[in-house]
């Protein structure tokens, strides 16, 4: 209680900045967390390169949707968590006390494991990140500008004003991407995009991850490693709370550093 | 701290002071006269000001323009209630009612002094969406004060003005002198009659309707009729219930005859539904797993029920049942034709016969204020109706809370 | 066999509701044949013989309209306080205290509402006696809003966690997520809690017919709250003990009314709620 008024009643002070080293988006410097109690990421020091793709895999519990959370501050949701450490993102550390969250989600989108499209309209729920965030656009052309970037605007230009529920799956998971690219961020995470889709339309999005590394940083948690390997630059490989290995993906599938790494690539795991 | 910052808590404790003297202006009828209620409104105009030129010079945002704004408004309704008359007449329109000047500075304090702690909270968040935020959090704040305001008003009432007629003599006599004297002896014991007898109706009926919807029912239309039927009965008003009750129970089951056993029939009807929904809830709180579990070791639907799913769920399937209770052993209008007298029915001790019950001797007693000297008898028994079902009540709330987490 | 026992206990509350509309019909019938649609004229005057209760089912919308007035804004605004920024220790708090307001008794909040509220307008409006529409709307408004409160904190818990988590995640305040997403998502829910309050307004009797002091009158003009009436319920509990003969059975009308309104809410609220369910339940 004394702290939160205290936090109130703090002088505006600036950001604690430190120079980027040279085509790297984010730096994750000494991450730890906690549910509770128990410690759920355990010094995790990352470099994520800009405009590629980056993977982050391993076994179920191993905390990689964490760690992906913690990127977008989406941890704070979350009552029991606490966080520890430093995430640059662009020089600016995103846990300092003067950071606003809400800033950070908006340079930092995120798509998630189940498609969740507000039960709006297609076009409003593309409009609504632009909305929330007071940016004044024009409505119409961040839809289509958005939809064409997800690949999904041949299929749904006709019925923009019908309920992004009718969708299907795969649809709905673009319709979420598009959503998330409407803000222009310039970091999208992806928590397992396609678990929930069929072959079809897992190949769509995959194809669509593929182009958006143009313009943005991608950072997608994966339990599929053939996806990982298809799709990604960088692989992060991460084994209870603990990322172990880190590099480019065709070394880490071709010629893995760790015992445990390769244990899990080969498939010869638990 | 910025001078901003400094204005706008300044506006916010301010703000709140003059809405909190307005509230308890108008509940203590206190006479606020005009130039307290100016004044406080050329504070919070002047705030206003000086909030939206700082920020203005400061930072050239013009979303501070509101705050001028909403002062220059404050300021012109301070101005304008000059011309409001010492008394708002409302006879010559055949409404009965004069509403004095005071009513309104006291109304305008308050208005003014929420929205403006309201706004506050804007040039404090520097016009950013926090602002918004926080400020509809303090209203959502203002309107759980407001409803639990109620609760604590009726009970802190009740308490010290029934406190006093609750002595040995009320609690163990019956009624003398039409309720002036003496006491309520047998409407508690009716009344405890009346919801045992209740209880021992509903609860086979409920549960058994319950134990069919959730382990039974397949999804189809006479599910569809019955959930509806469980919840038109639930909505049903309490007046109709008695108006049934009379009609079929008394009427035709009874021979026109006031009965304990009608009033307790007509309770059962109305706590149904409650019973019903409550016992399928808890039921369907047993994870299906542990009803796979025991068909799978070759038990019977039946056998899996009575020794699987039954035992975990009887907690919740009882306090649903007591809540039920609760709620019967408040209510006036289904028993009033059907089983009460205000006086001589004495003790219960027959099924057929009328008994007395407290709620309707609180209505008998109401209608008697002013004729007679029963305030006090009236209060006493409000205080004991309230023990009695919110007793129930907390009792069966603390029983769910404590069984809740099982699963 | 066993099967069927069971669902011949469940039957009995279809039974119940038919058999509460036939029985109320039976003694309903002889006024609705001796006076037809003059059942619905404004003229109640017993020693002419006119039974017209348009003043009663006037003062039962009219009163439940204002009672809605009080209790929505404050009863969504409270729900959305539970639902969504409480929380968990004070919520486990409130949660059960709002169930407490549920459960006072409705000739308590009568009694109450007649001897404090009552003489209180009484005392600042000048009123020539403690019964107004006023003080029964505040008082039915406080009794409709634990109702409320609970279905549309439950409206707004169904609303799935990670619709919330999308709108976060693209810079949304918690205040725009609640306003944008959540109350328009879980909005039939919330209508079918006004509809249930409403329901419950209808059909209070004894706090209402303590309050409003049953008057057989229509107020003048029509949205005078300073003025006494009278509602179905109250018509109904006041006369039924005090009359005989063929008013009885005006009563019995009256009643049909009041069960046939009230059951007609009930079931657009039912409705209401499968849909919401459905939405997000059947949908994925």
């Amino acid at each position: 209680m004394i702290r939160k008024l205290k936090e109130l009643f703090k002088e505006e002070q600036s950001c604690q900045r430190i120079e980027m080293p040279i085509d790297k988006k984010m730096l994750v410097e000494d991450l730890d967390l906690w549910y509770g109690k128990t410690k759920a990421l355990k010094n995790i020091n990352i470099e994520l390169e800009e405009n590629k793709v980056t993977a982050i895999i391993g076994p179920s519990g191993c905390g990689k949707s964490t760690l992906l959370r913690c990127l977008n501050r989406m941890n704070d949701t979350i009552p029991s968590v606490r966080v520890e450490g430093k995430v640059w993102l662009d020089g600016y550390n995103i846990y300092d006390e003067v950071t606003d969250c809400v800033d950070i989600r908006r340079k930092v989108g995120m798509v998630f494991q189940k498609p969740n499209p507000f039960p709006f309209s297609i076009e409003n729920n593309i409009y609504y990140g632009c909305q929330v965030n007071g940016i004044d656009v024009d409505k119409g052309g961040v839809v289509e500008r958005s939809l064409k970037q997800a690949a999904l605007w041949d299929e749904v230009k006709d019925r923009l004003d019908e309920n992004a529920l009718s969708l299907s799956g795969g649809q709905q998971q673009r319709l979420c991407i598009a959503r998330a690219l409407a803000i222009e961020p310039d970091v999208i995470l992806m928590d397992e995009p396609c678990s929930a889709l069929d072959p079809i339309a897992t190949a769509k999005i995959e194809d669509l991850i593929d182009e958006l590394k143009e313009y943005y940083t991608v950072i997608i948690v994966t339990h599929n490693m053939q996806q990982a390997a298809r799709v990604s630059d960088y692989t992060a490989y991460m084994y209870l709370g603990e990322l172990i290995e880190f590099g480019e993906t065709t070394q880490i599938f071709e010629n893995p550093q760790e015992e445990n790494t390769e244990r899990y690539i080969t498939g010869r795991f638990g | 701290m910025s001078l901003r910052k400094l204005i706008s808590i300044w506006l916010f404790v301010v703000s709140v002071v003059i809405a909190g003297m307005g509230f308890w202006a108008i509940a203590t009828q206190a006479q606020i006269g005009y130039w307290t209620m100016a004044g406080s409104l050329l504070i919070i105009s002047l705030t206003c000001y000086a909030s939206g030129i700082h920020h203005y010079v400061t930072k050239k945002n013009r979303k501070s323009f509101l705050m001028l704004f909403y002062g220059s408004v404050v300021l012109t309704v301070a101005a304008l209630s000059i011309y409001i008359p010492s008394v708002v007449d409302l006879r010559p329109w055949e409404i009965f009612a004069r509403i004095p000047d005071h009513f309104f500075f006291s109304m305008f304090m308050v208005v003014i002094g929420v929205l403006s702690s309201y706004l506050s909270f804007r040039p404090f968040y520097d016009y950013k969406k926090e602002g918004a935020q926080y400020g509809a959090y303090y209203l959502l704040h203002i309107s759980i004060f407001f409803t639990l305001l109620p609760l604590f008003i009726i009970i802190f009432n009740i308490i010290t003005r029934g406190m006093g007629g609750i002595t040995w003599e009320f609690l163990t006599e019956d009624i003398v002198r039409m309720g002036e004297d003496g006491g309520v002896y047998p409407a508690i014991l009716g009344t405890l009659a009346m919801i045992s007898l209740t209880a021992v109706i509903v609860l086979p009926l409920g549960v058994g309707t319950a134990i069919y919807l959730a382990e039974y029912a397949r999804k189809g239309l006479a599910v569809r009729v019955i959930r509806t039927a469980v919840n038109i009965l639930q909505g049903t008003p309490s007046i109709v219930h008695g108006l049934f009750g009379y009609a079929f129970f008394v009427l035709i089951v009874f021979n026109g005859q006031k009965s304990l056993l009608a009033g307790a029939l007509t309770l059962a009807v109305l706590t149904l539904p409650i019973v019903t929904r409550s016992a399928e809830e808890a039921l369907n709180a047993v994870p299906g797993d542990l009803r796979d579990a025991s068909l799978a070791l070759g038990a019977t639907k039946w056998q899996t029920i009575k020794k699987v799913v039954l035992p975990p769920s009887l907690p919740g399937v009882l306090t649903g049942t007591v809540l039920g209770l609760g709620r019967a052993a408040g209510e006036t209008a289904p028993i009033m034709f059907t089983a009460v007298y205000f006086s001589g029915a004495g003790t219960p001790s027959s099924l057929f016969r009328p008994i007395q019950a407290l709620p309707y001797h609180l209505l008998s007693l109401y209608r008697l204020v002013g004729y007679r000297d029963v305030e006090g008898q009236a209060w006493a028994t409000a205080l004991l109706l309230l023990i009695i079902v919110l007793g129930i009540n907390i009792t069966a709330i603390m029983v769910r809370e404590k069984y809740r987490q099982r699963f | 066999m066993v099967h069927m026992t069971f669902f011949g206990i469940a039957t009995f509350s279809v039974l119940i509701i038919f058999f509460i509309f036939i029985f109320l019909f039976i003694e309903a019938y002889p006024a609705i044949e001796m006076f037809g649609t003059d059942l619905l004229s404004s003229e109640w005057n017993v020693s002419r013989n006119k039974f017209g209760i348009f003043p009663a089912i006037y003062g039962s919308v009219f009163v439940a309209i204002g009672a809605l007035i009080v209790a929505v804004p404050l009863g969504i605004g409270a729900a959305t306080y539970l639902s969504e920024i409480a929380p968990n220790r004070v919520r486990m708090v409130l949660k059960p205290l709002i169930e407490l307001l549920a459960g006072i008794p409705s000739i308590v909040y009568g009694f109450i509402g007649a001897i404090l509220l009552g003489r209180f307008l009484y005392d600042t409006f000048g009123m020539r006696g403690v019964n107004s529409f006023l003080a029964a709307m505040l008082i039915l408004g406080m009794m409709a809003l634990p109702i409320i409160i609970s279905m549309a904190d439950d409206a707004m818990k169904a609303v799935p966690k990670d619709l919330k988590d999308a709108s976060l995640a693209l810079g949304a305040t918690k205040w725009q997520t609640t306003r944008k997403v959540t109350i328009p998502a879980a909005i039939s829910g919330i209508s079918s809690a006004v509809i249930m309050g409403m329901g419950r307004a209808i059909g209070e009797t004894m706090a209402v017919m303590l309050i409003l002091g049953s008057v057989m009158r229509t107020p003048v003009p029509f949205f005078n709250v300073f003025s006494t009436g009278n509602t179905l319920t109250a018509l109904i509990a006041i006369q039924m003990g005090e009359s005989h003969g063929i008013i009885i059975n005006v009563l019995f009308t009256a009643g049909i009314m009041l069960f046939v309104i009230v059951a007609i809410m009930s079931i657009i609220s039912d409705i209401l709620q499968t849909r919401t369910t459905e939405k997000f339940e059947g949908k994925r």
